[in-house]
């Protein structure tokens, strides 16, 4: 760094600003970044090919036959695996009966009062109530059971 | 290329035609000689592991399974016959220990990088490439000397991306110290 004239040489410090200035813009860029060192790393030269190489490696290929896996080639399956899809499709098979069906649910007899009279009923498994000559009996608002 | 083609190249590579092979080596002979004279710094020796390295995947084509490009999985190779190579010759070492200022000089006499440092720069680049730790310099000359891409590299060395792009950031830290104070 150049040194520092004084306070009271205006114009060579004026100078010596300038000086330092430049030598900044000089000590900047020789800074080296991060971006600049890549690029260098990319842009370093080409290594000399043999020229031997080339015919050479040509040359080894048809003397070797690669390892081709077989056309049919046997494979194991796990019987774990099969038993463990087989319960799958059991189970989605009984879901979607018991989804179609319905569970079974065991009637009911219940005595109701049906018509200002009591009446001995059965409730079937879809809430359908049928007196004791198996005639259905209209589902109309509330029953009172007793 | 285009995806039918490479799709088609692909098919024809796992059936072991020899054709489409050859068109692979030439297309990659370059790149893989480069990536081995860089690792070994020995002219013989990475035309040795070039060769190697073809000669491995011609017989392993159909363990290619295209999960990668086809370049990333011949370095792959290619960086597994140079740490083989490197523990053979570890063994070699211990028997003929009398032999090492012999092969020292040899070695720098054959080395691929020794020509082409042309200029000091390329020169200073070099040796301060040198004081990298090897698993820098490896991370350093797959991404930016070899072209590629983190996520190629860390499947050549069998990394997490995130260590391949530390390793990277590491390794230029370095770079940028060693030649801080001689540039």
């Amino acid at each position: 760094m150049a040194e520092f004239p004084g306070p009271e040489n205006i114009k060579e410090i004026f100078i010596w600003q300038s000086i330092t200035m430049k030598q900044k813009r000089e000590k900047k860029s020789k800074r080296i970044t991060l971006k600049s060192l890549a690029a260098n790393l990319r842009r370093l030269p080409e290594v000399e090919i043999p020229e031997t190489l080339k015919p050479r490696l040509l040359a080894k290929i048809p003397d070797m036959q690669p390892k081709l896996a077989p056309a049919h080639q046997f494979r194991w399956y796990h019987a774990g695996d099969f038993g463990v899809t087989a319960a799958a499709v059991v189970f989605i098979f009984v879901l979607i009966f018991l989804i179609n069906y319905g569970l079974y649910t065991p009637s009911r007899i219940e005595i109701i009062e049906f018509d200002t009279s009591l009446r001995c009923a059965t409730w079937d498994q879809n809430n359908f109530l049928y007196d004791q000559n198996n005639t259905y009996l209209e589902k109309s608002g509330s029953y009172e059971l007793k | 290329m285009g995806l039918r083609a490479e799709r088609k190249n692909l098919k024809e590579l796992r059936q072991g035609r020899r054709k489409t092979y050859e068109a692979a080596v030439l297309q990659n002979y370059r790149s893989i000689y480069r990536f081995m004279a860089y690792l070994t710094r020995d002219t013989e020796l990475a035309e040795e592991l070039t060769q190697e390295t073809f000669a491995s995947a011609w017989a392993n084509i159909d363990s290619y399974k295209a999960r990668s490009s086809f370049k990333t999985w011949l370095h792959r190779i290619a960086y597994r016959k140079f740490i083989d190579s490197k523990r053979s010759q570890r063994r070699e070492v211990a028997f003929v220990a009398d032999l090492d200022v012999e092969n020292d000089n040899a070695t720098q006499a054959s080395d691929p990088l020794q020509r082409l440092t042309t200029d000091e720069h390329t020169r200073l680049l070099y040796e301060a490439m040198r004081s990298l730790k090897q698993d820098e310099y490896i991370a350093i000359l797959l991404h930016y000397i070899q072209g590629l891409s983190f996520r190629q590299v860390a499947k050549v060395l069998n990394l997490p991306v995130g260590t391949v792009k530390w390793q990277n950031s590491r390794a230029l830290k370095t770079l940028r110290k060693y030649l801080s104070g001689r540039v």
